[in-house]
């Protein structure tokens, strides 16, 4: 434990900056808060509201044409977006033979930070004033992106604004803007799958879930290329073909998509034509989506559009074994109104929460957050802000990375580190000591090795 | 569910697809005619959905397979999937949306070009509540149709694909005219009429005529009573006759604003 750096935000060390300095070595002195002032006067109000808010995303093809924007109505967005336009041409301008020209990629106004980027034909914005660090809103803009390949594809796209760089996305997206808006959302409240690029399982004994995974590897047919259970946006049982993995960017799609919007919530079963990006960005795959229980949906995937009797009849049989040998009880009960697991099963002292990611999983888990600890959402909102604060710190790129970190910010110590195996965030009472800590971390890992089984899928069904 | 009845009346499955315009209320008709509920601001369709619901006739019980599929266009080229083993189709539009009547009419033609010879096609034109609320008061529709007027707008600019010509002409009359009927029966009656096609002017909300729609073509499919009778013969033709003149609403589809209509020959099993 000897990398081990006190951290205190208020006296920062030279050694590694913390993110509000590190933001400045971007800035390239852009007329700082222009884009505060009233150079928009249509209305006022409204305005200061649209102003006012901490993040933005805004999503934009290249001729200027609106595609997406979290906050503003429409004429807003539209002067909005010129400007942003025009600062970026501004750049493009400059170089514009070659598709790796000089690009703006970020830059700092005020105490915002604006990352922007290029899926050409779409530009996508990010703007925040909450202290990201650049690669984090970049995270969060590449989440949108595919969000809008699995309803479009990327040939499909590149299709429709072919000859005609004026096309209209909105027009083909139709329907879709709440998909964007859940994952908007999820990002606003700073959501660990989204920091992490991870999945979050639903923590299942181990018989249960081999009980599970069994029965669906028993009823697969031979259109089915994935099968999945899925409770309350927690995986809890996965079934894939040996030469394919499943990727978390797009089950975290998949999962906002049934989880964050009533569309599918309907007891009513759906046949989905959706793209995952990251298996196969040109072309869709076609979901049998069923809602089984009160948080609980059984997601059988297809490369053959025609396959929905086939999949619905392997649908009826999985559902059948599952109820025959009363299991889908103990999956409801494992998610039960967002309930995974509690601080105070952990042997570890004072610890109020963490996040531990087992990057070989590419899975995380979390404790509930405790109201007792996090009363208020903006306690939690800023719970998540020192998560990102700390995964910024050790994912820095330039220079100064650091392995472990941890400051003390009021009332909570939070720390954070990076191994080649998992990242460790948690937050334990105030002024902790670096010995209490280095125990923590041990005692948490004690931990997560122990109960690696109920809270980790393992590979999943293989076939 | 039939027990009650002295003999099991013969079960036929019947296919059943619903098309039409993003937002005319595919799901709502479904969801009325499956559950008889009513969902306000419901989300849009994504995809399809596939539901299955019995139908309890004088003489024999109709059980629908019925395809629910989304408006959006970019769903459009999914539709064959749906309608292509189809014996029966809702075409759907709103009356209060001229874009989503010219947009039924290419739907019927399609279904006529591509479907199954003999499907079944009823003409629905949807949100008559609003209609009627127009004429007594004015205010209380504005939510469902701010909703509509948004996907409308996004499917106006839509027809490069679909090569919808006058859909330009219809666009700016019906951003304008929030919830006043802009499809008169007449139209709907005459498309009807040239094609072929059972016909209703519906309110999913309400819940007006929605069953008779379903009873209406439950009673057009052949039995399989008459098909088995058919086998080796020409056709069995003759006996579809009988089960027209005893399910269907007998004013020609003309909307009977007497709710009583709809507990008339056979009442759904659930």
């Amino acid at each position: 434990m000897d990398g081990l750096t006190h951290r205190p935000t208020q006296n920062p060390d030279h050694s590694v900056p913390p993110l509000e300095t590190g933001l400045n070595d971007i800035d390239i002195s852009y007329d700082s808060g222009s884009e505060h002032d009233d150079n928009l006067d249509e209305d006022t109000s409204n305005l200061e509201v649209f102003l006012s808010q901490e993040k933005h995303f805004f999503i934009l093809s290249t001729a200027g044409k609106p595609i997406y924007s979290l906050h503003g109505d429409d004429n807003m967005i539209m002067s909005y977006m010129g400007v942003l336009l025009t600062i970026i041409s501004f750049f493009q301008g400059q170089s514009h033979d070659t598709d790796n020209s000089d690009q703006l990629r970020s830059f700092t106004a005020g105490n915002s930070l604006f990352v922007a980027s290029y899926e050409d034909p779409l530009i996508l914005v990010a703007i925040s004033k909450r202290g990201e660090s650049e690669q984090q809103l970049r995270n969060q803009i590449d989440v949108l992106y595919t969000q809008i390949l699995s309803t479009l594809t990327k040939s499909q796209i590149s299709r429709v604004f072919k000859g005609r760089t004026n096309f209209d996305l909105r027009r083909l997206l139709g329907g879709t803007e709440k998909f964007l808006t859940a994952l908007t959302r999820e990002i606003c409240k700073g959501s660990p799958p989204i920091l992490l690029s991870a999945l979050e399982c639903a923590k299942l004994p181990r018989t249960i879930r081999e009980k599970i995974t069994t029965i669906l590897l028993s009823h697969k047919s031979p259109s089915l290329l994935y099968g999945l259970v899925v409770s309350d946006s927690r995986l809890v049982s996965v079934i894939r073909p040996r030469k394919h993995s499943l990727h978390p960017p797009d089950l975290l799609l998949l999962f906002n998509m049934i989880f964050h919007t009533t569309a599918f919530r309907d007891g009513e079963e759906h046949w989905v034509p959706i793209c995952l990006p990251k298996f196969n960005s040109t072309g869709f795959l076609y979901a049998h989506i069923f809602q089984f229980s009160k948080n609980s949906v059984l997601v059988l995937i297809s490369a053959d559009k025609d396959a929905f009797f086939e999949l619905r009849t392997v649908k009826d049989n999985i559902l059948k074994s599952l109820r025959r040998d009363n299991l889908i009880k103990p999956i409801e009960l494992a998610v039960n109104n967002g309930f995974s697991f509690r601080t105070i099963d952990i042997p570890v002292p004072h610890i109020r929460h963490f996040l531990y990611k087992s990057k070989l999983d590419v899975q995380f888990i979390m404790p509930n957050i405790e109201p007792h600890f996090f009363p208020t959402t903006s306690s939690r909102k800023a719970l998540m802000g020192y998560y990102h604060k700390l995964h910024a710190m050790v994912h820095a790129k330039n220079g100064g990375k650091l392995k472990m970190v941890y400051f003390t910010k009021g009332s909570a110590t939070f720390f954070g580190c990076d191994s080649p195996t998992f990242e460790l965030y948690f937050a334990t009472g105030p002024d902790t000591t670096k010995a209490i800590l280095t125990l923590s971390v041990r005692a948490i890992l004690a931990w997560v090795s122990k109960n690696k089984e109920r809270l980790f899928i393992m590979g999943g069904g293989v076939f | 569910m039939d027990s009650q009845s002295t003999a099991p009346r013969p079960t036929t499955s019947v296919k059943l697809v619903l098309l039409g315009e993003a937002a005319v209320g595919k799901s709502s008709l479904v969801l009325r005619f499956v559950s008889n509920e009513f969902q306000e601001n419901k989300e849009p369709t994504i995809g399809a959905a596939f539901l299955t619901q019995k139908c309890s006739l004088a003489n024999k019980t109709i059980k629908f397979e019925i395809w629910d599929t989304a408006g959006q266009e970019r769903f459009a080229s999914l539709a064959p999937m749906y309608y292509r083993n189809a014996q029966s189709a809702l075409v759907v539009y709103d009356i209060t949306k001229p874009n989503s009547f010219i947009k039924a009419r290419h739907w019927v033609n399609e279904l006529k070009a591509q479907a199954s010879p003999g499907i079944i096609i009823a003409l629905v034109g949807n949100k008559l509540d609003l209609v009627e609320e127009d004429t007594n008061n004015t205010s209380s529709s504005n939510d469902a149709d701010h909703e509509d007027d948004e996907t409308e707008h996004s499917d106006n600019v839509e027809d490069t694909t679909n090569a919808i010509t006058e859909d330009a002409s219809d666009s700016d009359s019906d951003v304008e005219t929030q919830s006043a009927r802009c499809v008169a029966l007449q139209e709907g009656e005459k498309l009807a009429a040239e094609e072929g096609l059972l016909f209703f002017e519906t309110s999913a909300k309400t819940g007006l005529n929605v069953r008779d729609v379903f009873l209406a073509i439950a009673n057009k499919i052949p039995d399989e009573a008459s098909k088995r009778r058919g086998n080796g013969l020409l056709a069995g033709s003759g006996h579809n006759g009988d089960s027209d003149a005893n399910g269907l609403p007998n004013h020609d589809g003309r909307i009977s604003l007497d709710a009583s209509n709809a507990n008339g020959t056979g009442a759904c099993a659930c």
